[in-house]
């Protein structure tokens, strides 16, 4: 079966992965800009990273069949230096020209402090003057349902934001709602202990259907696995739910939505006959 | 406060405040797939009113009643021994 990984930090991963990701039917990666495990000091040094997603991992992925596309943005995190976001974002239109950058990404909230919110908006404001896609991060653990309000809170500042562009990511049960009512795309990450695990995901597109769903394993320098991907596929399988159904969700909706900007160039596709 | 002290044998044990520290997160994880089992098997019946079996299946009940031991006081701490035994109940040999 084919798919489509929409949210992969290779930076953080070895070539293995794309091997094996190449090996399980994986033709796309995209990698959003994230925090790197300790606070950066220096615009030049996210100009750098942003370099490195949008120029070296591309070549890297390529050996491997493996089609790379990527985000730009200052995570929440780092947002708690204004003044070198602030430098950063002055940068991304630049990155925006770049073959393989589909938007603003990821961006959102951690803490939800006052600079974080600050940045967030800000990147929003990038995102609908530049109209690109825009992919947001929501907090960790206690911090999510805090966050994802504030968040939704904060798209509706922006009039003229399309919901269809919006994927708000790291979703679970208790957020789920809100963001659907919203029209805004719903990311759930696999993540080992501290998000989403395969069977719940499951449970979700079972209660929520699969419109505008996006599922991704979040694959980073952390206790993660991008295998977790394969996993929710086999356990989606395992109910009964057909390949094309299994197509819809794990390649056709991240082309779907991805496929907003006219650089990506997977299509939806149909599966001709099921045995 | 040292994290480890002599439990009732010689062999030191952790602090709760240690065991907290490391399992916190992980034992998070596994009531959050409990619960989210447990909303299956209601959706499941709500899809599937005609289904009489799972009322009667064994298993159901004795997950119900591990969930009762989980959440009771325990005098020692032997949870897992108790859950294990009821979880014999599923052996075609016991009696």
């Amino acid at each position: 079966m084919f798919i489509i990984q929409p949210h992969y930090h290779a930076i953080a991963r070895t070539a293995q992965d794309y091997e094996r990701m190449a090996q399980s039917g994986v033709l796309c990666v995209a990698e959003p800009a994230f925090w790197a495990g300790f606070d950066r000091k220096y615009p030049e040094t996210f100009i750098d990273y942003f370099r490195q997603i949008t120029e070296f991992e591309p070549t890297r992925a390529a050996q491997y069949g493996i089609t790379h596309y990527a985000w730009v943005a200052v995570n929440p995190k780092e947002a708690e230096n204004p003044e070198l976001s602030r430098m950063v974002l002055e940068k991304m239109p630049e990155f925006f020209e770049k073959p393989n950058v589909l938007g603003v990404g990821e961006t959102g909230l951690h803490l939800s402090s006052k600079n974080e919110c600050d940045i967030f908006e800000a990147q929003v404001q990038l995102a609908v003057d530049y109209d690109q896609l825009l992919l947001i991060h929501t907090p960790h653990l206690h911090d999510k349902l805090y966050g994802t309000k504030k968040i939704l809170e904060i798209l509706d500042g922006f009039p003229n934001l399309k919901p269809e562009k919006v994927w708000i990511d790291h979703i679970e049960e208790h957020t789920i709602r809100p963001v659907r009512e919203k029209g805004y795309w719903t990311g759930f990450t696999l993540y080992p202990i501290t998000k989403c695990t395969a069977t719940r995901a499951c449970d979700m597109l079972e209660m929520y259907g699969w419109d505008r769903m996006l599922i991704n394993s979040s694959a980073d320098w952390g206790p993660s696995d991008p295998f977790t991907l394969q996993e929710a596929v086999l356990e989606f399988r395992r109910r009964g739910h057909s390949l094309q159904e299994a197509t819809e969700i794990f390649f056709n909706n991240p082309a779907r939505y991805l496929g907003q900007n006219p650089k990506f160039k997977f299509k939806p596709i149909r599966i001709e006959e099921e045995r | 406060m040292t994290d480890r002290k002599e439990g009732n044998s010689s062999i030191s044990v952790l602090s709760p405040q240690k065991v907290l520290d490391l399992y916190y997160l992980d034992t998070r994880w596994h009531i959050l797939e409990i619960g989210a089992m447990l909303d299956r098997m209601q959706r499941g019946e709500i899809a599937h009113p005609d289904d009489e079996a799972s009322r009667t299946d064994l298993r159901a009940e004795l997950l119900r009643e591990a969930l009762q031991i989980l959440a009771s006081d325990s005098r020692e701490p032997d949870r897992a021994e108790r859950l294990l035994t009821l979880f014999t109940k599923l052996d075609r040999n016991h009696e």
